[in-house]
């Protein structure tokens, strides 16, 4: 009899050394499964690098013409860094750098580097605090830096799911304050200008089914202050080069649409809609789509065409009357029709020790435009998940 | 028709799907919003490029004292 009291003992002496203070009625917290959150981790790791080679005319450069040279050359690296403070605030630091040559600017000087070449540079932080599982509000400063312009941003933004995340409503709001110097057309630095730019955005994401997801976004934006560069030229009717003269406010208004289809293959296709206008009277359509198809478990490949149609602003000109109130010869602001043709392979490699997941990524990309400018895009992703 | 298509769109909207339904949507091709690194490099092109550009949450273009 003392055999079994004993074995009955021992097991209960057992149980509650291993079982703790736990109750079967008590669901696990999140900290008991997964450990205590750490007090500041590093979530991902990301680089892309980017490589533009520009090639085409335009009335507005004084580069070999008119109509002058658009060449231009652009290497762009970016680095983000995402890092979790506790378990409720993410930190997210992005530091993307341009290095320019171009020929438009280099015609007349404006940029006075002897190398003629422009180091153009961003510094922006944004933080993110998970205020409950469904509503998360984030902030987020930059500071951007390069020879004649320096910017400023703020922001704020907001997002909150409805029906187990089936919704996301989000809304945003940022302000830029930039101070650029200007120039004459034979390239004299003149005085510094400011220009504000405040702009604000709603948008919806809503789950149409088990392989369908829709986000639809509404922007607007409002500028003042000097608009333009202050070097592009606008050849005149008396055969002669004057200033391009812009409005000093600019209102512009987009509406997006976005659809993201699962398909049986193992393949998802994107299709985007971007309907814009502003009040110097120009009015585009964008649209695109891209598929991307899954080989294996780690290997993608992605095709996508964009087109883009505008009307142009209501003042281009490239033979404007000397006594016009407003003129550009930009060909940027010029009624056009756009096209890029692009393909992209990537792989992801859940497979090398401590990091959770190297991700790798090439593309090209070619941008034609009916107004005489092609450009081709290199580019290359890297990210690690730690 | 057009009347149509759109409570088509509305009424499909209010379709719930469960978690455990979202096996296809969590794949990384099937995100809604482009990398923020290569929407940062295709927001640079057609923001200098395109008269257009801006009014949805990109800073707008024109002014950059390089291009």
């Amino acid at each position: 009899m003392t055999r079994p009291s004993a074995l009955v003992a021992a097991l209960f002496v057992v149980l509650a050394v291993a079982g703790g203070p736990a109750r079967a009625d008590e669901p696990l917290a999140t900290d008991a499964i997964f450990g205590a959150p750490r007090p500041y981790s590093i979530e991902s790791v990301r680089s892309r690098f980017t490589h533009f080679s520009q090639n085409g005319r335009g009335f507005q450069s004084q580069a070999d013409g008119p109509p002058g040279s658009e060449e231009l050359t652009v290497e762009q690296p970016q680095l983000e860094i995402v890092a979790h403070q506790g378990a409720s605030i993410t930190h997210r630091l992005w530091v993307p750098l341009d290095v320019i040559t171009a020929a438009s600017p280099d015609a007349l000087d404006a940029v006075s580097t002897a190398s003629r070449t422009n180091e153009a540079g961003t510094i922006d932080i944004a933080s993110t605090w998970q205020a409950t599982r469904a509503t998360a509000a984030t902030l987020h400063g930059g500071f951007h830096l390069e020879e004649p312009y320096r910017g400023w941003d703020l922001g704020a933004a907001f997002a909150h799911s409805f029906a187990d995340d089936n919704a996301v409503v989000s809304a945003s709001i940022n302000v830029f304050y930039d101070w650029l110097d200007t120039f004459d057309l034979i390239g004299t630095r003149l005085i510094r200008a400011g220009r504000s730019t405040t702009n604000a955005n709603l948008g919806i994401t809503q789950l149409l089914s088990s392989t369908t997801v829709a986000h639809l976004d509404y922007g607007v934006t409002l500028q003042s202050g000097e608009l333009g560069n202050t070097w592009n030229a606008v050849p005149l009717s008396t055969g002669t080069l004057a200033q391009e003269k812009l409005p000093t406010f600019r209102q512009r208004h987009a509406f997006v649409g976005r659809l993201a289809q699962w398909l049986p293959w193992r393949g998802a296709l994107h299709l985007y809609y971007r309907f814009y206008v502003d009040d110097w009277g120009m009015l585009a359509h964008s649209a695109e789509a891209q598929l991307y198809q899954r080989i294996g478990n780690l290997v993608w490949v992605r095709a996508s065409y964009r087109v883009h149609q505008q009307s142009g602003v209501s003042f281009f000109a490239t033979s404007a009357s000397p006594t016009a109130a407003l003129r550009s010869a930009d060909s940027d602001l010029a009624p056009f029709v756009a096209q890029t043709f692009g393909g992209a392979v990537g792989v992801d490699l859940p497979m090398i020790p401590r990091l959770r997941l190297v991700s790798v990524d090439v593309g090209y990309e070619r941008y034609v435009r009916t107004n005489d400018l092609h450009v081709d895009i290199i580019t290359i992703g890297v990210g690690f998940r730690l | 028709m057009r009347k149509l298509l759109l409570c088509a769109l509305l009424l499909s909207g209010c379709a719930i799907v469960p978690q455990n339904r979202r096996a296809h949507l969590a794949d990384p091709t099937m995100a809604i919003e482009d990398d923020a690194l290569d929407a940062y490099r295709k927001q640079k092109l057609y923001g200098v490029r395109e008269g257009a550009a801006g009014g949805d949450g990109a800073a707008a273009g024109g002014g950059c004292g390089c291009q």
